[in-house]
Parts: structure tokens; C-alpha cells; sequence
């Protein structure tokens, strides 16, 4: 109740700035009814999209776009105290998060009304279905943004710099205007913009383009809701449980805490697989190459596109790294005060899993992120396999960075687990060196994942079971060494 | 010989030697290190007994290198004592003598899960940790993470840790090192209270100026303790 009662406030609230309202109808009758003819031609010099038609239909979308975004800033970035002080008089903390994301949702579906009743004004839309939904995505997209942007930037003048910049880059370097850069495609309108005008991607990978559209919006809108509960001070309820679930609970939420607040961790996480497999793949020679790869259990080479071949490999090489780093860093920088916490109620047992949680949190989106950035020039025959087997290589490493530390410590492991996924991953297991590994690659903790890894990337069938046995064996017997490594950090010596 | 750790049910309390609320008998304990041939043994304690009752202050004196923490961490389950024995009451808290603490957790996360780890109920949690933030006085820490703090509040953290869930047996480790003036006197007003409650304190001291606050004091001598 409280939550509808907020959410007409906040809109009239919003609606008595009379530049609000102004901007509400100037932009799509500026943008779209006036505009989109010159936007269309314009598009058509730059090498963009052709059709006149339905360029003309996605200004509508860039129209409610901008309006959103700056509607979504504004809409939050003034009333952030207030907010928090309403919240804290008892107005439900969630409440308020949910009415403020209530009548920012509202705000863009008004964008949007404005923007495609300004397009219909104009001419007439061909394909109205698939042109309204793209709007309301591109408007949701843009809302969601301007939330996030106020969540961290007080100064209105900035956010909405920041707001109109983006947008102007994702306008007018985007597809429809012929940007075929790839940094390009992690701008949040490439995907709608694609949509709009019925132009396929390529690149989209399983989801699609109208998946990545909508994922995006759901991101967005997700995003914009962590934000609003950060700023309007939403803390978390007392967790309900018994002692045993209590204590579970408290030591998981503390070391995913902790992860969470290791910046360097996380620049390598995201950062590495976009320079590493991006340079890699840049710079690969479009050459054939041979790789041996079982099919309907019979195994022979096959010429395969070396572009291809290191898109592929690039992914296991780095999530190798990662998960061995997260491993090694997250173990050796709680290791003495996780000593002294398993002085009380928490065993040491208690202790490992918590750590290995969060770590395997850092190998997974290590390994999504990875794949995200390969999936932009190369697509597996088989996705879901693709991934297991990725995710597979960052466990298995990444167990090994929990049973080095305690051994070597920081600078010895650091080295150790430099040198040893190069050695497994990129030399002995890689195609790219030889078609099939050698004897000796079989050895390795690496050897199954990345056969399985090789089998989904290039055959759409699954033959490697006994690879796939020897990677869980090698996880399982990893896990075992890493407990008892963990075990003399955390007890009496 | 290994030795045997048993724990004490608090309920199991009388006066006198049966009702210690922590025992440490003929303690002997040595670091080794290096590797073959030229592998060192460096024998710290020699046999060292403790005994602590309830409601007492017991100091634990010694030169530099005498072994005092290492038989405060042998007395908490820290080490394994190479020999002797250890029982203890399973309500004990320890501070460390360097702050042992999570470098990316705030002063309340910290006192959260630790106060969980302890089995206390959210209610009791809340006020305890607002009992130690009033008489340690850093309650405006609460909120910073111990990567910005300063030593001195670092050691009153570390000092809070060890007291959250009000144990019956506290074991510190020259817990005022880096306390200013006002926060030593509130740590002493504080261990009176304790002492008052019924719980005991095995204190590791440099300050001869402290004698008068002990109830008894051991000085550790050649790995064996002698009490005064």
C-alpha cells in the first residue's frame, strides 16, 4: 500500500519541475518528429543501415532512451536524503526502493509513449510490435542507468554529462550508424539497436540478440535496485535460523565481504580476458590449423581456423590463471585470523568451505567473463559443455592456488602458479602447438577439462568421457590435497 | 608423550584445584626449524605449570624470548604442547598479542561474526557490542574497515574480539599495547568489572606498574614458571 502511495509522490513530485515536463515532449518531438529523416540519411552516409524506415524507427527508441536516462538520474539523484530519511522513519527501506524503481519504470514507459506517439506523428511504423518492445528495452536500458549514475554522483551537471555522453556514443557509434568497432557491442543500446532495425549480430551467442537486448534491461533494472538500496541505506534483516545456520550464514556472508572488497582481484578478473583473449584473438593470422577431435567415437584431424583455435584455448589459459590467483590470494589473506576464528565454535572444516565458496564465486564469473569476451568473434558447436569444461579448468586451478599457498606462500605460490597453467594449459594441452598433446600432457591437472573443452568447442556430439572422468578425478584429488594444506594453516602446531 | 586436552563444563565449577577454570600442567614446548642437517630445535617451555581460579587477575611476567606467548597460545589450543596438559572451560576468549583480524571487515562485522561464532543471539550480540564500543571507547570506528584504522583502535578490536560473548576465562596477550593513557585505565576499569562478574584473567604484562592489579603473578624463568 505504502509502495503505490510512494510511488504517485515520487511522479508528482517529478512532474512539478516544469523542465521535467518540457523535456518529456520536446525531445521526441525534436528527436523523432523532426529528426529522424536527417538521422536516417545521416546514418545511410556513414555506412550504417540503408533502410530509411527503420532508422526512422529506432530514433524512437534513442529518444526515450535519453529521456529515461536523464529521467531515472534526476529522479533519484535529488531526493537521495530523503529517501534515506523516509526510510529511516519507518517508511520500510524496501519499500522505498521499490516505489522509487516503481515510478522510475513508470517514467520510462512514459518516455516511450512520448517517443513512439512522436514516431506515429511522423510516419508509419511497419513492424509495430517489434518497435514497441525495442523502445520500451531501449527506455528500461537508459532508466535503470540513470538510477545507477545518481546512486554515485551527487552533482547534477556531472550525471547528466555522464548520462548524455554514453548515450551519444551509443547512438552515433553504434551499428545503425555503421560502428563495427567491438567495444562497440558492450554498449548497452548495440543489442537493442540491432533489434529495432532486424539487423542480426553474428555475435550474440546463445541468447540471441533480442535475449542480450532483454538481458540487458534486466541487468539494468537490477542494477538500478542495488544502487537505490545502497543509497537509501537498506540493511539487511536479522537472518532467522538455528545457531548452527546462523553461524553458516555469518561465515559465508563475511567472506564473500571480504572478496568482494579486493579491487586488484576484481580488475584482473574483469580486465584480463578482455585485453588478454582480445589481443589474442587480434592478432591470430586467419590460417588453418589442425587439431585432432573425436567424433562418433572415431578420432581424426580436422582443419579448423586458427582464429578459432586460439578463441577457443584463450579461455582455459585464463580462467586458469584467475582461479589459481583467487585461490592463492583468497586463502593466504584471511590465513591467520581465519587461525584465530577456528579458536571458536567454527572448525576448520566450517572455515575452508566458506573460503572455498567465495573462491569458487571468483573462478566462475572469471570464467563467464572470459567466455563473453571469446563469444564476441567464436561460438561453440556445444555451449552448455563449453562452459562446464571452462568452469571446470578455473575449479581445478583454483584448488591448486588453495593447496599451494599454505605450502609456498604468497611469492613462491605466486610464481608456482604463474608457470604451472602456462605449462598445463598453454604448452602441453594446447592445439595451437600441436594437433593431439603429448603423452606427457596426460599427467596434467589440466588434461580432461580442456579435451572436454576442445570436444564442445569444434564437434557438436560428446566424446570424451574419459577425459571428463579424469578432470573430476583430478578436481576431487586437488580438493582432498587442498583441505589438508588448509588444515595445518588453521590448526595447533 | 602427547598430550591430552580436556575441557571443563562450566557447571562444573567448585573451590579450589577442582574448580579451575583453566589448568596447564608441566607444559613443555619447542620450535624446530630448518631442515636436515642443519635442523635446530629451540625448546621454549620446560615444563611450565598454570593455574587459574575463578574471579582472579593473574599476570604472566617475563623477559623478552621467554616463551610467554607461546604458552598463552599453547593454553588457548593455539600450539600443541610437545608435552603436559591443558583443561580449560570451553567459555574463553583469547587476544592475540599482534591484532589478528580480517584486513577488508569493519570493526561490526568483525564483532558480528565473531559474537555469532560464539552462539550469541542477535539481541545479546547488539548489546555487547555496544557495551565494548562504550567502555573501549571506538564505537565511531564501527562503520571502518580495519585496513584504515589505526593500531590503537586495531588493539581495541582486537581486545573486543576476545571478550563479545562475556566469556568466564579471558586470555590476553599484552592486550593494551598501543592503547593512549584514557584506554589503558578503561581496559583495567573494565578487567575489575570482569573480575567482579567472576570471570578469571591470565594477563601477559611488561609493567612492573601493574603488580598491584594482579591477584597473582608467574614470571616465566628458563621455560618454567615460578609464581611470586
Amino acid at each position: 500500500m505504502n509502495t503505490l502511495l510512494f510511488s504517485r509522490r515520487w511522479l508528482a513530485d517529478y512532474c512539478r519541475r516544469p523542465l521535467n515536463v518540457v523535456l518529456l515532449v520536446a525531445v521526441p518531438v525534436i528527436f523523432v518528429t523532426l529528426s529522424a529523416g536527417s538521422l536516417a540519411e545521416f546514418a545511410d552516409l556513414l555506412g550504417g543501415t540503408t533502410d530509411l524506415g527503420v532508422v526512422e524507427a529506432a530514433t524512437a527508441g534513442w529518444a526515450a532512451s535519453v529521456l529515461a536516462g536523464v529521467a531515472g538520474f534526476f529522479h533519484v539523484a535529488g531526493t537521495r536524503d530523503a529517501d534515506r530519511r523516509l526510510a529511516g522513519a519507518g517508511g520500510g527501506a524496501v519499500q522505498v526502493v521499490a516505489s522509487r524503481m516503481g515510478s522510475t519504470l513508470t517514467l520510462a514507459l512514459l518516455a516511450s509513449a512520448g517517443a513512439l506517439a512522436a514516431l506515429r506523428v511522423r510516419t508509419d511504423v511497419a513492424d509495430a510490435p517489434r518497435v514497441i518492445g525495442a523502445t520500451v528495452v531501449f527506455a528500461v536500458i537508459y532508466a535503470g542507468f540513470g538510477v545507477v549514475v545518481a546512486a554515485f554522483v551527487r552533482s547534477e551537471m556531472n550525471g547528466s554529462l555522464i548520462i548524455v555522453f554514453t548515450w551519444i556514443f551509443d547512438v552515433f557509434f553504434g551499428p545503425a550508424m555503421g560502428g563495427t568497432a567491438t567495444a562497440i557491442r558492450f554498449f548497452p543500446l548495440h543489442f537493442p539497436t540491432l533489434v529495432v532495425t532486424d539487423v542480426a549480430s553474428g555475435h550474440s551467442g546463445p541468447l540471441g540478440d533480442l535475449g542480450l537486448a532483454v538481458a540487458w534491461a534486466a541487468v539494468s533494472v537490477a542494477a538500478a535496485v542495488v544502487a537505490l538500496g545502497v543509497t537509501t541505506g537498506v540493511r539487511r534483516s536479522a537472518a532467522k535460523g538455528s545457531p548452527a545456520q546462523l553461524r553458516w550464514l555469518a561465515g559465508l556472508r563475511s567472506a564473500s565481504q571480504q572478496l568482494r572488497r579486493m579491487p586488484v582481484m576484481w580488475i584482473l578478473i574483469i580486465g584480463l580476458p578482455v585485453a588478454f583473449i582480445s589481443t589474442s584473438i587480434a592478432i591470430t593470422p586467419d590460417d588453418p590449423i589442425p587439431v585432432e577431435l573425436a567424433e562418433g567415437g572415431v578420432r581424426s584431424l580436422q582443419i579448423l581456423s586458427m582464429i578459432d583455435v586460439h578463441g577457443a584455448i584463450m579461455v582455459p589459459i585464463t580462467v586458469a590463471f584467475l582461479g589459481s590467483l583467487a585461490g592463492l590470494f583468497v586463502i593466504l589473506d584471511s590465513a591467520e585470523a581465519d587461525r584465530r576464528l577456528s579458536l571458536t565454535d567454527y572448525r576448520p572444516a566450517d572455515i575452508l568451505t566458506f573460503r572455498m565458496v567465495v573462491i569458487a564465486a571468483a573462478a566462475t564469473v572469471a570464467t563467464l567473463v572470459s567466455i563473453a569476451v571469446t563469444a564476441v568473434s567464436f561460438s561453440p558447436e556445444n555451449w552448455s559443455l563449453f562452459i562446464a569444461a571452462n568452469l571446470m579448468v578455473a575449479l581445478t586451478y583454483a584448488t591448486i592456488g588453495v593447496m599451494v599457498g599454505p605450502i609456498l606462500g604468497r611469492l613462491g605460490g605466486l610464481y608456482v602458479l604463474l608457470v604451472l597453467p602456462f605449462i598445463d594449459i598453454g604448452l602441453a594441452q594446447n592445439p595451437m602447438f600441436d594437433a593431439a598433446p603429448p603423452s606427457w600432457a596426460r599427467l596434467l591437472p589440466g588434461h580432461g577439462s580442456v579435451r572436454v573443452m576442445t570436444d564442445a568447442a569444434f564437434t557438436a556430439g560428446f566424446d570424451e568421457t574419459g577425459a571428463a572422468l579424469a578432470a573430476v578425478a583430478w578436481l576431487f584429488a586437488l580438493g582432498v590435497a587442498a583441505a589438508v594444506a588448509f588444515r595445518r594453516v588453521t590448526s595447533p602446531t | 608423550m602427547t598430550s591430552i586436552q580436556a575441557d571443563i563444563p562450566a557447571d562444573h565449577r567448585t573451590d579450589g584445584r577442582a574448580g579451575s577454570l583453566l589448568e596447564g600442567n608441566g607444559l613443555w614446548k619447542a620450535y624446530r626449524r630448518g631442515w636436515w642437517p642443519q635442523r635446530r630445535t629451540l625448546q621454549v617451555l620446560k615444563g611450565a605449570d598454570v593455574t587459574l581460579r575463578p574471579g582472579e587477575i593473574v599476570g604472566l611476567v617475563g623477559e623478552n624470548g621467554s616463551g610467554k606467548s607461546t604458552l598463552m597460545k599453547t593454553l588457548v589450543g593455539d600450539l600443541q604442547p610437545d608435552r603436559g596438559t591443558v583443561e580449560r572451560t570451553p567459555s574463553f576468549g583469547y587476544c592475540p598479542q599482534t591484532p589478528v583480524l580480517y584486513e577488508r571487515l569493519s570493526c561490526n562485522e568483525h564483532l558480528d561474526l565473531f559474537g555469532v561464532a560464539y552462539d550469541l543471539d542477535p539481541a545479546a550480540l547488539s548489546i555487547s557490542r555496544q557495551r565494548l564500543y562504550d567502555e573501549l571507547d571506538f564505537a565511531r570506528f564501527a562503520d571502518t574497515r580495519v585496513e584504515e584504522l589505526s593500531g590503537g583502535t586495531r588493539s581495541k578490536l582486537n581486545l573486543a574480539l576476545a571478550m563479545i560473548h562475556d566469556p568466564d576465562l579471558l586470555l590476553l596477550d599484552e592486550p593494551y599495547a598501543g592503547f593512549d593513557w584514557d584506554t589503558y585505565q578503561r581496559f583495567w576499569d573494565l578487567t575489575a568489572a570482569r573480575r567482579s562478574a567472576g570471570s578469571s584473567l591470565l594477563i601477559i604484562s611488561h609493567f612492573i606498574a601493574d603488580e598491584e592489579r594482579f591477584d597473582r603473578i608467574y614470571d616465566l624463568v628458563d621455560g618454567v614458571t615460578e609464581q611470586r
